[in-house]
């Protein structure tokens, strides 16, 4: 069986400046993949040329056997990619029931498969129920973040892509977090994680893909990380 | 006549105005909001839709409702049309560069008026009322027509207004407005939500054009003045807020048709022109924009 997003040897540049440098990674059905790596390493970079974003220059993003870093980049999302972004990007003038409105018109479902999708997304995130009519810019940060994540979810991915999504929140709102991301791993969702922090990872990830100037470096069992100290401190640099 | 009816005469006259002033501004405020880009054209679409009305009424023969209909119809139509291609032919190869695209549609205005001249001619023009009837006040009577641009135009700013917060296509315009990258991650076609907001922008411009051409004559200059007081509206309604924009239609269209009536034209002009000048330095956002955070 050939992996849920395989990317190949990506290029991508920033005008002149190039921010990829052949990156490459694999994340299977039901598999949590983090990218770990310094700022600036390249791995947000990494999230929006697989949405085409930013073109990719070379390479091949393959989403099920199939080739999509070729299409038009409103034509990813369709493919059945979810994105949340870093620093969540909702529009913010829009209330919570039209942003998550946007998630549901990716996939042009009908309107009943809509409702059901919608009703599952709000189980999964109760507040968001109770705040549909007020305008997402108003929301706390948790709760923001919440609707960056049900918005990605409401085009029912195959594939779900967060850029640091515990950034900046506390506690009780990072565990909420995770159980949906562990949540979406049950069902066979593919997961594709970008973080910083090391101990943001560590709980939920199958693998970690450390990402060093734009390359993919080594690529380990999440379980082996806690005893090998030596590649969080050469990717990460810190000593934990 | 006594100051009150005077002024009751010189108040609808600004009614008028204001109802077509806030039908054009509208165009050029969509297409600032969404698109970021300030059309020097928009003037032009409205010339357009003036010029393509009388063609359209003099070809159509029968009663001046008929041909008037006609015009409704055709003229945005055409306008939308050209607008598309403008934006597909010029404004998208810029990338919608800010700077850039404000040369382009300088360019673009002088294309359209030249080619309205070379082929309508340096004549003013006009078209008949669709309808011809007074309504008598104790005082003066007062042209029905011109009631019913009031109306007409209160009905399509709502028409616009429910199209974008009541319409998947407005929901996807209002996404593009504020983060077309996002937009682009969840599918929205931002590219072709750019050529149809261009599109919709000239057509209100063209639409407030049909409806004052049986009341002023259709010009290939007539485009100056509503480019001026719709940039005029923008600023004082605060960029990309469509409730600040017909507000500030309504205030700088019924101070127009008052000062215009009971002094001139020019001082209007002048005094509409201090005002944005005081907005900007108190308000630079506008009375309804969003403050920079």
């Amino acid at each position: 069986m050939t992996a849920m997003l395989k990317v190949e040897g990506l290029d991508a540049f920033y005008g002149k400046v190039q921010v990829l440098h052949g990156l490459s990674l694999e994340v299977d059905r039901g598999e949590i993949l983090c990218l770990l790596g310094r700022n600036g390493a390249g791995k947000t970079t990494a999230l929006k040329a697989i949405m085409g974003l930013v073109p990719p220059r070379a390479g091949a993003v393959m989403l099920d056997g199939v080739d999509i870093s070729l299409l038009p980049p409103e034509d990813i999302a369709k493919e059945g990619i979810g994105y949340v972004p870093q620093g969540r990007r909702l529009f913010a003038e829009l209330t919570v029931a039209e942003n998550l409105e946007i998630g549901l018109m990716v996939r042009g479902a009908p309107r009943r498969a809509r409702g059901r999708v919608l009703e599952r997304v709000l189980d999964l995130f109760p507040v968001l129920a109770e705040r549909l009519h007020q305008r997402s810019g108003t929301l706390s940060g948790g709760e923001q973040q919440m609707l960056a994540i049900g918005r990605a979810l409401c085009l029912e991915p195959a594939v779900l892509m967060l850029d640091e999504p515990t950034e900046g929140l506390m506690p009780a709102m990072i565990q909420r977090i995770r159980e949906v991301v562990l949540a979406m791993r049950a069902e066979g969702v593919a997961v594709l994680l970008v973080e910083q922090r090391v101990e943001a990872v560590l709980p939920v990830a199958d693998r970690v893909l450390f990402v060093e100037n734009g390359r993919s470096r080594d690529c380990v069992a999440a379980s082996d990380l806690g005893e090998d100290h030596a590649l969080l401190h050469r990717y990460v640099g810190v000593g934990a | 006549m006594d100051f009150g009816p005077y002024l009751l005469l010189a108040s609808l006259e600004g009614a008028v105005g204001a109802a077509v002033l806030a039908l054009t501004a509208l165009g050029l405020s969509l297409v600032f909001g969404v698109m970021r880009i300030v059309n020097v054209a928009h003037g032009e679409f409205y010339m357009l839709g003036a010029v393509i009305a009388w063609w359209v009424t003099s070809m159509v023969g029968g009663h001046p409702a008929l041909g008037f209909v006609a015009a409704m119809v055709v003229s945005p139509l055409i306008v939308g049309i050209a607008a598309a291609a403008a934006e597909r032919l010029v404004l998208r190869r810029l990338d919608y560069d800010p700077e850039a695209t404000i040369v382009a549609t300088i360019g673009l205005l002088y294309v359209i008026q030249q080619l309205a001249l070379s082929t309508y001619g340096a004549d003013a023009r006009p078209v008949a009322a669709p309808i011809d009837f007074r309504v008598q006040f104790p005082w003066f009577g007062y042209s029905g027509y011109k009631l019913c641009v009031i109306g007409a135009s209160a009905v399509m700013m709502l028409a616009v207004w429910l199209v974008l917060t009541h319409t998947r296509v407005g929901l996807m315009m209002r996404a593009t407005q504020h983060d077309p990258e996002t937009a682009r991650a969840f599918a929205i076609p931002v590219d072709r939500v750019y050529a149809g907001v261009f599109a919709i922008g000239a057509m209100l411009a063209a639409l407030g054009a049909v409806l004052i051409v049986p009341i002023q004559q259709a010009h290939y200059l007539m485009g100056h003045d509503p480019l001026l007081l719709s940039f005029i509206v923008v600023i004082i309604g605060g960029l990309g807020s469509l409730r600040g924009t017909v507000l500030a239609a309504v205030i700088i269209g019924m101070s127009d048709g008052i000062i215009s009536v009971f002094f001139s034209p020019t001082l209007a002009k002048i005094l509409a022109t201090l005002l944005v000048a005081f907005v900007l330095v108190w308000r630079p956002a506008g009375l309804f924009g969003a403050r920079p955070a």
